[in-house]
């Protein structure tokens, strides 16, 4: 502006009252990307009204730099027809500006014209990518639902399925258990097989049923995650130390740790309660070792209330993926449970939507979940 | 192929009858090849390989195209792999999500590729660890 001012004064015109004007000139422009359309009529009415002195300054090369400015504003900011109506009406201020003697004056029309055509495209242009973007994001949540829905109905028939394998392992044991009753007691060869059946039917129907429950639980599987587990461990008090601090198993795999892990605790607090466990998860060459151990407190009052099936229980569980368990004194007087579970991938890092994660981490309320769309029409990748 | 979730609890076993119900259902040849000694698994993976095939098929539809299915028995998993033409649309789609979900519940792993145009391979694998008695 002061550029403005000092540019009119070699002509030697200048007075107050024009600087006073060109200063005002300057104002709606503070106003034109906002309301494009206001600034150009405010302006248009300063051009129209301007003192004789100004007129100078409004020939200069520095003052054909408005119009075109305002002009491309109106084409960009404002809609088509107030922003052409803004235009057109500031192209009559400048003519009158002008004085009518060249009328139509194309210079003038040059100025504003083409520059708000300009904006217009511009606009459109903007809008347009606004569109696609906008398109885009539709399509993108479309297809997110597309999978939630695909692998939420999935879910409902695996639910469903393991339901079918679980009640028919649960028939068979009643059946099985059923004919033992009636059979002749002296027939042990038969009574051994129909244990091993039973045993390998009650077994099947655990870890699906653990499976239904993983799959049913609305926060996921979190019911059967190590993580949650360590967490309520720490908060009891007990040492926890997992090596690696950060790994991966299979569903089935943490799902016994899981379970090896609970028994354990409640097992310490029911025969030494007060005894903080020290519990040592660790994965080294393929095999998952979870080491439980306390001191024993003498005498407590629920140390004979278990049915002393538990141990048994977790051989059992253990068993069924092909690990094993040693439990027992140790040499500090306190009691030591090991737990070996082998692992088929130790890799099994892919994981399913939200709702089934299989990872371990040591810390605490660390993002835990891990999971990769696939696309839905094309290739569903996950190298392996 | 129609996926009836009510009925046909066969199993891998079942999957012998993939050729047949194919034909029946208008899904074109289904060729079975089984590598691999044949072992009898737990129910939950049996059933779980089955409906992977099952939704694998759906995705690699075409009347005309054959599609091959392969089993392979190793000691501490079940392979499967299916090939055929690349069904396209939303069936296909949510067929390979469900089939992909089937495997992760299980711990398994699961892939969809398509190697050249209009050729879709599906391949998978379910932990089978034989049950230590």
């Amino acid at each position: 502006v002061t550029c403005r001012c000092r540019d009119s004064r070699p002509d030697g015109e200048s007075s107050p009252r024009a600087i006073a004007w060109i200063l005002a000139l300057a104002v709606p422009l503070f106003l034109a990307q906002r309301r494009p359309v206001v600034a150009t009529c405010i302006t248009s009415l300063l051009v129209a009204a301007a003192p004789h002195a100004a007129g100078q300054f409004l020939a200069s090369p520095l003052a054909y730099g408005l119009p075109v400015v305002l002009s491309y504003w109106c084409g960009a900011h404002a809609s088509l027809r107030p922003g052409l109506l803004a235009a057109l009406v500031l192209t009559a201020a400048l003519q009158i500006r002008a004085g009518f003697a060249d009328a139509p004056n194309l210079e003038i029309a040059i100025a504003t014209l083409p520059p708000w055509w300009c904006g217009r495209e511009v606009r459109r242009r903007r809008q347009l990518v606004r569109e696609l973007a906008e398109e885009t994001r539709t399509l993108e949540a479309q297809e997110e639902a597309f999978v939630r829905l695909s692998v939420e109905r999935e879910r409902t028939r695996i639910a469903r399925d393991l339901h079918d394998i679980v009640s028919h392992h649960l028939a068979l044991i009643v059946i099985q258990a059923g004919a033992g009753r009636l059979a002749e007691p002296s027939r042990a060869e038969t009574a051994f097989d129909r244990f091993a059946t039973i045993r390998s039917a009650a077994t099947e129907a655990l870890t699906e049923a653990d499976r239904l429950v993983a799959l049913l639980h609305p926060d996921g599987s979190d019911v059967l995650r190590l993580a949650p587990l360590l967490d309520r461990a720490r908060d009891l008090g007990a040492r926890v130390s997992v090596t690696p601090t950060d790994f991966h198993v299979a569903p089935d795999v943490e799902a016994v740790a899981h379970y090896v892990i609970r028994e354990a605790i409640t097992n310490t607090m029911k025969h030494a309660p007060g005894a903080a466990p020290d519990i040592r998860i660790a994965l080294h060459d393929r095999t998952l070792t979870i080491t439980v151990r306390n001191d024993t407190v003498p005498a407590s009052p629920l140390a004979d209330t278990g049915s002393g099936l538990g141990l048994v229980n977790l051989r059992e569980r253990l068993g069924s993926l092909g690990g094993g368990l040693d439990a027992g004194d140790d040499d500090n007087g306190g009691f030591r449970l090991t737990a070996i579970l082998p692992l088929v991938e130790t890799n099994a890092r892919e994981t399913s939507l939200p709702l089934q994660r299989s990872r371990i981490t040591s810390s605490r309320g660390r993002e835990q979940q891990m999971s990769a769309l696939p696309s839905a029409g094309g290739s569903t990748g996950s190298g392996s | 192929v129609k996926l009836d979730h009510r009925h046909d609890v066969g199993g891998v076993v079942g999957a012998r009858d993939l050729p047949a119900r194919g034909a029946a259902e208008g899904l074109g040849r289904v060729d079975l090849e089984v590598e691999g000694e044949r072992r009898p698994l737990t129910a939950g993976v049996e059933l779980a390989a089955y409906r992977t095939l099952q939704h694998a098929l759906a995705a690699t539809g075409g009347r005309d195209d054959p599609a091959t299915v392969r089993l392979r028995y190793l000691p501490e998993r079940l392979e499967l792999e299916v090939q055929g033409s690349q069904a396209g649309g939303t069936i296909a789609g949510a067929a390979l999500l469900a089939a992909r979900e089937r495997v992760l519940v299980l711990g398994g792993k699961f892939s969809a590729d398509s190697p050249s145009p209009g050729h879709r391979v599906v391949r998978a694998w379910l932990p089978a660890v034989p049950f230590h008695a």
